[in-house]
């Protein structure tokens, strides 16, 4: 045990040497509002995010396993620490407005409060429109705002969807959320023949905005769905082999039920 | 899920059904004693090297594991995504229609 503090020690000392050595003086560090103090601080908080999460699951994990063996056992209330962090990321977020990490930690606030309070989620959503808008960064709320729907509700998610289609100078962050809009109807278990003919026109202009990009073939796919993979349409041909190599046609199935299933052994 | 489906196949083995796969391992050779293991007897189209990004998954925009299409025996998309029971009672009413 007292040797363990010893190389400690010594590391510390080695990088204090190393620091003077290069000759590096606190004077030329990146000022606030650089993107290089951005960068460097959200790393850093993003470990310690990380490292409050990962101390957090072990404890309930323990507490669960001192319950199986002594369900009387008393033990001390853990806290998740989420909520800290959601703080923390926009503290930092505030501190370096302007900067492209800013929106990225705003975003990470949203990420980490969406499902637990709907009410800061909403404030961190209005942050990020009214003041970071013109940001290539906001694509990074996509999957929040389709899973958060639940938690958001409806009308905060296509309003916000909408304000983004809207206001965005960036033609492929247009098309991101234009992609989103129309895969949510996509999706939807029951949709009228006027929300599929809306999530068309936004499918389409999400592939002309988003040319070039990723968002582009997304839209594409899940206009080819909108339109052929329904309940009621011909199923898409598919040609392939099976597993022992021997080519077959999903239309030799033709006179039978089908039942359709993409799996995996995973 | 294999349990499943393995019971599904076995009630209809003399009715005018199939269950077809689309298989999105990447490794052949890895799955192939996984077949035996849990007798998965139905054929399956290989969705190719890619794994879950092969052609297939993405031509059907596949984006979940497992997604389920019923066709009918036209080949008509009947029903999506349903599972377990819900899935069994889809099919035999497809039965019943043909029978008609």
């Amino acid at each position: 045990m007292m040797r363990r503090a010893l190389p400690t020690f010594l590391l510390v000392s080695l990088a204090l040497t190393a620091g003077t050595a290069t000759g590096t003086p606190a004077a030329q560090a990146p000022g606030p509002g650089s993107e290089e103090a951005a960068a460097a601080e959200f790393q850093e908080l993003e470990q310690a995010y990380r490292e409050a999460r990962s101390a957090y699951r072990v404890a309930l994990a323990e507490q669960s396993a001192t319950r199986k063996e002594d369900p009387d056992a008393e033990l001390p209330a853990l806290v998740d620490p989420d909520p800290v962090f959601v703080t923390r990321f926009r503290q930092a977020a505030k501190r370096h407005a302007g900067t492209e990490r800013s929106t990225g930690s705003l975003i990470r606030a949203l990420e980490l409060s969406y499902r637990r309070d709907a009410v800061v989620a909403k404030e961190i959503l209005g942050e990020l429109l009214d003041d970071h808008m013109a940001s290539e960064k906001l694509p990074g709320i996509r999957t929040t705002l389709t899973l958060g729907a639940f938690y958001l509700g409806d009308d905060t998610v296509r309003e916000a969807l909408g304000r983004i289609i809207d206001e965005s100078p960036h033609p492929v962050v247009q098309a991101a959320f234009l992609f989103t809009r129309g895969a949510l109807v996509v999706r939807a278990r029951d949709s009228t023949a006027e929300q599929r003919a809306a999530a068309a026109a936004d499918l389409e202009r999400a592939i002309e905005l988003g040319a070039g990009s990723p968002y582009a073939d997304l839209a594409e796919a899940a206009k080819f769905e909108l339109e052929h993979l329904q309940v009621g349409r011909p199923a898409p041909e598919i040609e392939g082999e099976d597993l022992d190599g021997v080519p077959f046609k999903l239309s030799d199935y033709r006179g039978k039920v089908v039942v359709l299933d993409f799996w995996g052994d995973w | 899920m294999y349990p499943h489906e393995r019971s599904l196949v076995e009630r209809l083995k003399d009715e005018p059904f199939a269950l077809i796969g689309v298989n999105s391992d990447k490794d052949l050779d890895k799955l192939r004693p996984r077949l035996e293991e849990e007798e998965i007897t139905w054929r399956s189209f290989w969705n190719g090297p890619a794994g879950t990004n092969g052609p297939i998954s993405k031509a059907w925009n596949v984006s979940g594991w497992p997604t389920i299409y019923i066709l009918d025996q036209e080949g008509v998309i009947r029903f999506k995504n349903l599972r377990g029971e819900a899935m069994d009672r889809a099919v035999d009413q497809l039965l019943d229609e043909m029978e008609r």
